[in-house]
């Protein structure tokens, strides 16, 4: 379920694959993003995600192929129980808010602090201010948000799912800082194995084994 | 004239209305002017009267330096020789409020002014608190008295009687006191009276002197009881004055006038409209865009709340209109007007933020948003996906397969970045799922199932993998739920 670095079978190029999660308030525009991410699409009336969704998307990295399985969880305050399936285990997670509104920025902040407690130790998170194409009600100011990302060391861009600005560009920064299969095998192994230890112990807390 | 100066300067105790001739004293300047036209009516007098004015003229020029005054200094100058000479007969220029009177010498008497008022102010709060604090030793003890002669005792150790011999007249009414009329103390002031110039304290009335809060000024506004007019106090006039001054300034103080308790109830309701209209167009508009936060029922219960309060600030003002000013004599027509102007504000108000208000959407509205936004969303997407194959066609290569899009958005200088086509279930209806189920986990598992299924129709295999995955942590999460409901109901009822 965690981390699967591996070979696709009948391709050319090495291919790895990493899971996502999208956070933040409701209506921020979490589906929005990775929709024009996965599909080049957008929705002027997106429906308000139920649970999580799922997505993937490939993206070509100087010959590798990197695969995102992208869970897309709902903003809405009765589905936050689900949140933490999904970021468990999850080596990359954008944490995205509405620049036009400062409280999604305070939430976000929450989202940060709570992966940096709970999710993966080596997790890539991914500040995203989304609906830059609306700056002229900005409330929330651009220098902030980068001070707290560079406070946090997270990646940071401002996005808009609607003109499609910085989007593919946000993921593909996330992409060069995922650990490959060609740039260091060895790291990429222990990390590995530290995700699976990490299952394993998830297992026990169950109580239950699934695998 | 020189004999005028002469007397005056030997008799300066002298003064009053004096006869400038023959010094007699009049009480008043009518009567010095009557005594002088009917006894001095002679040739004489006008030198006399030519050499009093010219006295005073020649020293107001010495007195008053101002040239301020020179002006009008000249013309009543001018009044005055006028009257005298031209019309020698009649005395009307010397009539002193014919004139154009100079401004003499003024003092401020503010400084003594304030000085007696503090005094009496002084004088009457030393007075109340003197009482106010008898009052309250008077009071704590508190009725029932079942002995009469006890509670005289009780009451003359706290406030000195004087001797009943000291007077043999009530001080209000004159009357001598006699074996019918007999002599009675103030309680308060321990001084005499008769019983016609008593007042009469009861407890209530002295616990709202005291501690005027809202509950005893309701207590003391009740009709006494016949045990409590028993037994209340025996005050004279004077201090039955201080203490009503006293509780009535306390109250002014304290409380506030109906309209002032209304118009606060009714800003109070209208900020609360104000906060609550704009939740309520939110949901109306998310309702519109067929959105899932909300429901009809919220708009129903936001909408009904607003009206109650538009009901009650309706009322209220129309409360305050019905009140009468107090004090019909004064400002009572300011006071009507401000009532009236209350009233229209409101009636702006309710009308201005009645416009506001969007009307509340019926079910077919509902229904039909719902359908025109499926029908848009699908519309769009299948636009997309026309769009999509349109520009598959002429592209073979799987790494090539981008849209115009995600191509434009790969930096061109990193070359070997692209994107590639993604894969999302797209005919999963959501909302039909998490129709079924209230607990997000179950309606979770429906959705992935659905995705399950789906990837396993495309052929995605990855993706079945991970779902497959995903659905069997959701099942044990599940279990684990239920567990500890379980777990929590056994402990309940243990």
């Amino acid at each position: 379920m965690a981390n699967r670095g591996s070979h696709k079978p009948n391709g050319s190029s090495p291919m790895c694959q990493f899971k996502l999660v999208l956070l933040g308030e409701s209506a921020v525009g979490k589906s929005s993003l990775v929709l024009r991410f996965v599909k080049g699409q957008f929705h002027e009336f997106q429906e308000s995600t139920i649970g999580a969704a799922f997505l993937t998307q490939t993206v070509v990295l100087d010959d590798t192929t990197l695969k995102f399985e992208i869970w897309d969880t709902a903003g809405q305050e009765r589905y936050h129980s689900l949140a933490p399936m999904y970021y468990r285990g999850s080596q990359a997670a954008v944490v995205v808010y509405d620049i036009t509104n400062q409280d999604t920025f305070a939430r976000a902040k929450t989202w940060v602090r709570e992966l940096e407690k709970q999710g993966s130790p080596n997790i890539v998170i991914a500040l995203a201010g989304n609906k830059a194409d609306m700056a002229n009600k900005r409330m929330v100011e651009y220098e902030d948000a980068q001070a707290y990302a560079e406070e946090k060391s997270l990646l940071f861009m401002e996005t808009s799912a609607k003109t499609a600005m910085n989007v593919n560009d946000i993921f593909l920064a996330i992409a060069k800082r995922l650990p490959r299969n060609d740039d260091s095998g060895n790291r990429q192994r222990t990390q590995g194995q530290h995700l699976e230890d990490k299952d394993r112990r998830e297992v026990k807390e169950g109580g239950c084994c699934s695998k | 004239m020189t004999s005028l100066l002469g007397r005056a300067e030997d008799a300066s105790v002298q003064e009053g209305f004096l006869c400038p001739v023959c010094l007699q004293n009049c009480d008043s300047i009518l009567q010095l002017q009557w005594h002088v036209e009917s006894t001095h009516n002679t040739g004489i007098l006008k030198s006399h009267v030519k050499d009093f004015f010219g006295k005073a003229k020649r020293f107001i020029r010495s007195g008053v330096d101002t040239d301020r005054l020179d002006g009008s200094l000249s013309h009543s100058q001018e009044h005055l020789d006028r009257g005298i000479s031209d019309d020698g007969d009649s005395y009307i220029g010397s009539d002193p409020f014919q004139w154009e009177n100079d401004l003499g010498h003024e003092r401020s008497h503010w400084e003594y002014f304030l000085t007696r008022r503090s005094q009496t102010i002084d004088k009457v709060v030393v007075e109340s608190n003197k009482l106010l604090l008898r009052l309250d030793k008077l009071v704590k003890q508190g009725p029932p008295w079942s002995d009469q002669n006890k509670r005289k005792a009780f009451e003359k150790k706290i406030v000195p009687w004087v001797e009943d011999s000291s007077s043999k007249f009530c001080r209000f009414c004159q009357e001598k006191f006699t074996l019918t009329n007999r002599k009675h103390h103030c309680r308060l002031c321990g001084k005499l009276l008769c019983n016609k110039c008593s007042f009469y304290m009861t407890y209530s009335y002295c616990e709202c002197v005291l501690n005027p809060t809202p509950s005893n000024i309701e207590a003391s506004k009740k009709e006494p009881t016949d045990e409590e007019i028993a037994h209340a106090l025996r005050v004279c006039k004077d201090c039955y004055d201080l203490m009503e001054n006293h509780k009535s300034r306390v109250q002014e103080e304290t409380s506030k006038p109906m309209v002032v308790q209304l118009y606060e109830k009714i800003s109070e309701v209208m900020e609360m409209v104000q906060k609550i209209i704009p939740d309520y167009n939110d949901v109306v508009e998310c309702l519109q865009n067929a959105g899932e936060n909300y429901t009809l029922e919220d708009a129903n219960t936001r909408r009904s709340k607003i009206l109650k309060m538009f009901d009650m600030i309706d009322s209220l003002s129309k409360k305050i209109l019905t009140l009468q000013p107090k004090d019909k004599a004064t400002n009572s027509a300011t006071t009507v007007a401000l009532y009236r102007r209350i009233r229209a504000n409101v009636v702006r108000f309710l009308q201005e933020t009645s416009l506001e208000l969007k009307p509340l959407p019926s079910e077919e509205d509902l229904k039909r948003w719902k359908d025109e936004r499926r029908t848009r969303r699908l519309e769009e997407e299948r636009k997309a996906r026309a769009q999509e194959e349109s520009k598959q066609k002429p592209k073979s290569s799987p790494v090539r397969t981008l849209t115009q899009e995600a191509l434009k958005m790969v930096p061109k200088t990193h070359g070997d970045e692209k994107v590639g086509k993604g894969w999302t279930p797209s005919s999963i209806d959501q909302a039909s799922v998490a129709a079924m189920t209230d607990d997000p986990l179950l309606q979770q598992m429906n959705i992935i199932s659905g995705y399950l299924n789906q990837a396993l129709q495309d052929g995605k295999w990855d993706e079945a993998n991970v779902l497959e995955e995903n659905l069997k942590l959701l099942q044990r999460e599940y279990r684990e739920q239920e567990k500890r409901k379980n777990a929590a109901v056994a402990g309940f009822y243990e």
